[in-house]
């Protein structure tokens, strides 16, 4: 231990540090907020790692379980996510308030600190998107390995390195959430901590009761936010559907820059422009060293700023003017609130996708919804069965009054031709009493049924239905009816629907899928069938139902 | 399209890997085209008469050939196909985005 050396203290009072400016109030309070929205980032980030697996298969899943089951998940993510924007806006007005007070006066290391900052912040949400493994995370980090990929020379082993491969994979999961929870962390850390120390944040937080004040309101500021914007949650990630994504936010200006630079010169706006803007910054204590051009530099900021501005607008405006555009991201948030009900309604199997959700895809995928209208949407040229009642009570009481209804069996020729003498008649002469029939109907694939409707039911199936359905495996007129409305009655029918068991002939309107399997054939049907319960079995419900579907 | 996928350490059977457009000709034959992007790798959707990038508005023809006017710098990238009985078996190969020429990833 040396001896106390006035010399020694003289030192220290005589660093260079001591003889500058003492930052201005705003200057040390903007930075008190950062650090307090950095934190909250930071603890909320800790949080969700508890509950969060990186890999293809658990990645959504365990993310959609905090949405469902994790007491308060849902508002760490929403406090992750917002508290991030917080970061990123406070980041900018820092720069401008750094550049307008030219804050270098106070020493070069803490300014290239809040540079290096701005520059690393975005990788941020970069990686942090990829790792719910959402269709938007997905395709967005589809195109930045692109970018990346794009880059003179190096640009391929570069994609290969940061993704781990030549396809997005588990392995890219496992990296970025390296990167977003260890590597991240540490260098804005490490940024934040610099910046702190050339404001002396540190002595204002103990002299300064007001600091600790602006921390909190930040704190319950980002909080504030995040209960009512929602982080959002996309459908599970599915490479054989694309979605037309767009950037974040605080990259729309690159994105639109870069529709305006096509071809050769979009390396512009994706590495030149932004590393023009950094180094610019970065080199100010050097340029003006003795804050001389604030004036101008302001001048230039705002200019940068407008042209920012500008760029969002049109990105903004031309995306708002789509209809393709604004369509396909309704559906797509209509297809994430989907899928998380189906997660709460069905655990994921082992695909890290909930069952429900891989029937809907199943569905759309092998091109149903061309012809049948479904809980996936409107079918694009209706021709075929509504099936979004599908077994419900409320469709079987229509079906059996109206087969031939066009949504039934209107459409197809499956309708009700007296002088062909095919397809199924209408009942509508038995009036209340098919609630009896529908009750056995419902008995037939055994499902939930009033028992005593049902035996009523049978003798009236006994006396009008029977001559053309037999309940067995044996072939009839119509359909055998046995299991009828069941998950493997029906995915059968979408096997095979021209079966002698099912429609026979008359359904070869409708293509057979035995190249899809049993096992997808299931998943769609219970898909149907869940979807169809959902709107059965309040009677409410049923009457607006089947009211606004004769419409 | 479906395929097993070898995912990092483990590996699934079936899984859906990616999208292809099946453009069949008045006379009956197919031609297989890429559904990806050759711009920035986006996925592409049917105009019913054209095939378009919502990303950055690419356009091609049913034929996969590039309408004039958008960023693509190349036309959409044929797959090779055979028809066995009622299957259509593609060989699914991923290009390179970005490229004028056509450069098999990981190549």
């Amino acid at each position: 231990m040396p001896p106390s050396n006035p010399i020694e203290t003289g030192a220290v009072r005589a660093h260079p540090r001591a003889a500058l400016p003492i930052p201005t109030s705003a200057g040390v309070n903007l930075a008190v907020a950062l650090l307090a929205a950095l934190l909250v980032v930071a603890l909320t980030g800790v949080g969700l790692s508890f509950h969060y697996a990186p890999t293809a298969t658990d990645a959504w899943a365990s993310t959609a379980r905090l949405e469902t089951d994790v007491l308060a998940g849902a508002l760490l993510r929403s406090a992750h996510h917002a508290g991030a924007t917080v970061v990123i806006v406070l980041c900018a007005v820092l720069v401008v308030h750094g550049v307008a007070t030219a804050i270098w006066r106070n020493g070069r290391v803490g300014w290239l600190a809040l540079v290096g900052l701005l520059a690393v912040l975005p990788l941020a949400p970069m990686t942090g998107n990829l790792l719910p493994w959402d269709e938007t995370g997905y395709w967005q980090t589809q195109i930045e390995a692109t970018i990346v990929g794009g880059a003179p020379v190096v640009g391929d082993t570069m994609r290969r390195t940061l993704i781990g491969g030549d396809q997005l994979s588990s392995v890219t999961l496992t990296r970025y959430y390296a990167i977003h929870t260890l590597v991240l962390p540490v260098i804005i850390g490490l940024c934040a901590w610099m910046i702190a120390r050339s404001r002396r944040v540190v002595a204002a937080w103990v002299t300064r009761r007001s600091t600790l004040l602006l921390a909190s309101v930040v704190v319950v500021f980002i909080f504030a936010v995040s209960y009512v914007f929602r982080a959002p949650l996309g459908a599970p990630a599915d490479p054989s559907l694309p979605l037309d994504v767009r950037p974040e936010w605080y990259f729309l200006p690159l994105f639109a820059l870069r529709k305006l630079l096509e071809g050769p010169f979009e390396v512009v706006a994706t590495l030149v422009a932004p590393g023009f803007v950094l180094t610019g910054l970065g080199a100010l204590p050097w340029l003006d060293a003795e804050g001389r051009h604030g004036k101008r530099l302001v001048a230039l900021l705002s200019l940068g700023g407008i042209a920012i501005g500008a760029l969002t607008g049109v990105s903004v405006y031309r995306d708002h003017e789509s209809r393709d555009h604004v369509a396909a991201m309704t559906d797509a948030e209509a297809k994430g609130r989907l899928a998380l009900e189906y997660a709460a309604a069905t655990p994921a199997d082992l695909s890290g996708v909930p069952p429900l959700y891989r029937g809907m895809t199943a569905f759309v995928r092998e091109g149903c919804t061309t012809c049948h209208a479904s809980a996936a949407g409107d079918a694009k040229e209706a021709s075929a069965p509504d099936l979004r009642a599908f077994q419900s009570r409320a469709w079987l009481r229509g079906f059996l009054e109206d087969p031939s209804a066009p949504k039934y069996f209107g459409l197809t020729p499956l309708a009700f031709s007296e002088s062909d003498g095919t397809g199924m008649p209408g009942f509508a002469q038995l009036g209340g009493s098919l609630d009896d029939v529908v009750e056995y109907v419902l008995s037939l694939g055994d499902k939930p049924h009033d028992t005593a409707g049902a035996a009523r039911g049978a003798t009236m199936f006994a006396e009008h239905c029977a001559g053309c359905h037999e309940v067995t495996q044996s072939a009839s007129v119509g359909p055998a009816l046995e299991g009828y409305g069941s998950v493997e009655w029906t995915a059968s029918v979408i096997i095979d629907p021209n079966h002698e068991l099912a429609y026979g002939e008359l359904g070869a309107a409708m293509p057979d899928h035995p190249h899809i399997g049993r096992e997808t054939a299931m998943l769609m049907a219970s898909w149907l069938l869940h979807e169809g319960s959902r709107v059965g079995d309040d009677p409410v419900e049923r009457a607006g139902g089947l009211h606004e579907e004769s419409d | 399209m479906f395929a097993d996928v070898r995912d990092g350490w483990s590996q699934r059977p079936h899984e859906p890997i990616g999208a292809v457009w099946v453009v069949r000709r008045d006379d009956g034959t197919m031609q297989v085209l890429s559904a990806t992007c050759p711009h920035m790798g986006c996925g592409t959707t049917s105009k019913g008469t054209s095939i378009e990038c919502p990303c950055h508005r690419s356009t091609f023809t049913l034929d996969g050939v590039r309408v004039p006017g958008g960023p693509s710098p190349r036309d959409l990238d044929v797959l090779e196909h055979v028809v066995e009985g009622d299957e259509l078996r593609i060989q699914f190969v991923r290009y390179r985005a970005g490229l004028a020429e056509r450069v098999v990833q990981g190549a």
